[in-house]
């Protein structure tokens, strides 16, 4: 548990509020939380700062989350991806879970789950 | 237009003696005393069926049954003889011929013979043509879930090539808009041929144009209008015809004799063609109708699939934000937050709702089947519902044996099937009212019923509250909400669990859902 206070989380989001409910939540929990608004921008933050986990959507505009999840497992294989998704495609969450991510929620979703889950990963 | 005979026979008190009964029988009757008539006579025009001795002089009745047989596979052959013999006969059978008349005959024998034989061609062409045409409706419906127009279209010619017994054809496509027809299959063909021509252009842009059928004897040198197309000397005889949708000519259909001396394709023949085409249309048109609505559904799915994530992302900044305030909100406002949550949680159930209605359209529902106990499935219902049943005063009871066998379901669309009766039973119960809850087994299944003491259902609504979008009052002015499918949803769950789902109401004394399950 003393690990999980230094984890650090990405958000990754195009929708603002979701990204402001989300990075809010996990603060007040005691994670250090970085945001990013479509895939580059996680991208970049990634490159910059030592993450731990990504919370990733899928359904985002020019790079969408699978392709990010590629890229970032590209970067640090490490890195532990959450997918959040409004969307109920089977097919690409079972695609982001072969590629790695360790856990879907679907939007909208309790943040207690969220809670539940994350720190299920981290302790772990 | 009577069938066309053809009596053959070197007494010419015979040939007089058939023509004149066969005329009187409505059929019309030509005679050759030889057999080089015979031949010259058939050259020029098709019968329906020859009568022929089995001695011409210096010829056998075999040689004309073998030569109409290479060129008019449909004609048929009856041979009289009066040297009667076990072998000629049984050779002329083999041969084709469709029977034997023996000489001296009754005349009502030899009518008889011709009637039955007649009859029998007719109902053997529309035997084929029965069963290739029930054959490309059962195709089509095949077809059209996976496959393409063109594969439909070469099945509807190798039909017509089968019940025509022609060798070679084509299927082309009339386009409305560009006036073009094109070269969609072709069987027994050149693959170089033309593949697009305009109307009135070829010989079946002539068809689209004239709308009617077109039969082309022995190549085209004898048709000056089609000089300018190539002939093909292989070919013997060729019928095109329009394929008509009402009034429109929506394609044209080919069809070519090859390698025979001679052929015509007879009326009879461009009759039944004739029935065929109109059933190769209504076939086409049903494959594009349902194409068109399966592009459709695809398209409305994808707008269901669109829709339900546009509201389910404010859906989670809402609810997040509510659980991220209940944590600091002073004890006066926990009400409203509460009345927030509650109704957040109330919309993503109906945009949950909304999208399983687009799969109870298309039909899939997915399911992941496990042996559960129902006694927890159903105790976790009412816990559930516990609240909001005493928050309007209504009392639920529930009698769940802890003896249920277990069960193979979907625990969670089980779940949905029934917690969709207890919101119906909540919705339509007054306060100070009561509704029960029972499972019990029965032979082979469980049965789990919903009891209320509401306003009840008038017989004329209850075979109908199944149905999506089915509400007994469906009015603006309504005073219960909701959308109308949660009860067909029930049902595609439960009848994917082979099990029945029903209800028996009386007006104002209530309604009893039940639901069986095989055990």
């Amino acid at each position: 548990m003393a690990d999980k206070k230094k984890s650090q989380i990405l958000v990754v989001d195009d929708e603002p509020d979701v990204v402001l409910i989300l990075s809010e939540f996990l603060r007040k929990e005691g994670f250090k939380v970085y945001t990013a608004h479509n895939g580059q921008q996680a991208i970049d933050k990634i490159k910059e700062f030592p993450i731990d986990l990504v919370l990733l959507d899928l359904a985002m505009p020019q790079m969408d989350g699978i392709q990010v999840l590629k890229e970032l497992k590209k970067i640090n294989p490490r890195i532990e991806v959450m997918i959040i998704t409004a969307y109920r495609d089977a097919e690409k969450v079972v695609e982001s879970f072969r590629l790695g991510a360790f856990d879907c929620l679907f939007k909208p979703f309790n943040l207690k789950y969220l809670r539940k889950s994350i720190f299920a990963k981290l302790v772990e | 237009m009577p069938e066309k005979i053809l009596v053959v026979d070197d007494e010419k008190e015979i040939c007089k003696l058939c023509q004149r009964v066969l005329t009187e029988s409505g059929y019309s009757v030509l005679t050759a005393g030889d057999y080089n008539e015979a031949i010259k006579i058939l050259k020029k025009e098709r019968f329906d069926l020859v009568l022929t001795d089995l001695r011409l002089d210096g010829h056998s009745g075999l040689d004309i049954l073998s030569n109409i047989k290479e060129r008019y596979p449909l004609t048929s052959v009856i041979i009289m003889s009066a040297y009667a013999s076990v072998e000629s006969a049984i050779e002329a059978l083999r041969k084709g011929c469709y029977d034997y008349l023996l000489k001296p005959f009754d005349i009502d024998e030899l009518v008889f013979t011709v009637k039955r034989c007649i009859q029998h061609q007719r109902a053997e062409q529309e035997v084929t043509l029965f069963k290739e045409t029930s054959y490309i409706y059962q195709f089509a419906q095949e077809i059209s879930k996976t496959g393409d127009e063109e594969t439909l279209l070469r099945l509807i010619l190798k039909s017509a090539l089968l019940i025509s017994k022609a060798d070679s054809g084509s299927i082309l496509v009339y386009d409305d808009s560009t006036e073009t027809l094109e070269l969609k299959v072709s069987i027994g063909l050149d693959e170089n041929i033309t593949k697009i021509m305009k109307v009135g252009e070829r010989i079946a842009g002539y068809v689209v144009k004239r709308k009617e059928a077109l039969i082309l004897e022995n190549g085209l040198k004898k048709y000056p209008e089609f000089s300018h197309v190539p002939s093909r000397d292989d070919i013997t005889c060729s019928i095109c015809m329009p394929v008509m949708l009402q009034d429109k000519v929506i394609g044209v259909l080919c069809l070519n004799k090859q390698n025979v001396k001679y052929y015509i394709f007879s009326e009879h023949e461009e009759k039944i063609l004739n029935v065929f085409c109109s059933h190769a249309s209504l076939v086409i048109q049903a494959f594009r109708v349902n194409k068109e609505l399966n592009e459709l559904d695809k398209l409305k799915n994808q707008f269901i699939a669109n829709v339900s994530h546009e509201l389910r992302t404010p859906l989670m900044s809402i609810s997040g934000a509510v659980e991220l305030l209940e944590s600091s909100m002073p004890d006066g406002s926990k009400q409203l937050i509460e009345l927030i949550s509650r109704n957040t949680q109330r919309m993503t159930k109906l945009v949950g709702e909304l999208l399983d209605f687009s799969k109870l359209e298309t039909g899939v529902f997915k399911y992941c089947f496990m042996e559960e106990s129902l006694q927890k499935l159903l105790n976790d219902i009412v816990k559930d519902f516990e609240k909001p049943f005493h928050d309007k005063n209504i009392e639920l009871t529930a009698s769940i044996p802890g003896t249920l066998p277990p069960v193979k379901i979907d625990k969670s669309r089980i779940n949905q099937a029934i917690s969709n009766l207890m919101s119906n039973a909540l919705k339509f119960t007054e306060p100070n009212s009561r509704v029960k809850l029972t499972a019990k087994k029965s032979k082979g299944e469980i049965v789990i019923s919903v009891e209320d003491t509401g306003i009840g259902i008038d017989k004329e609504h209850l075979g109908r509250i199944f149905d999506r979008f089915y509400q007994v009052d469906g009015s603006i002015t309504r005073e219960r909400s909701g959308v109308g499918i949660g009860l067909a949803i029930s049902k595609k769950i439960i009848e994917d669990h082979k099990g029945r789902i029903w209800a028996e109401s009386e007006s104002n004394k209530g309604s009893k859902f039940y639901i069986t399950l095989p055990i």
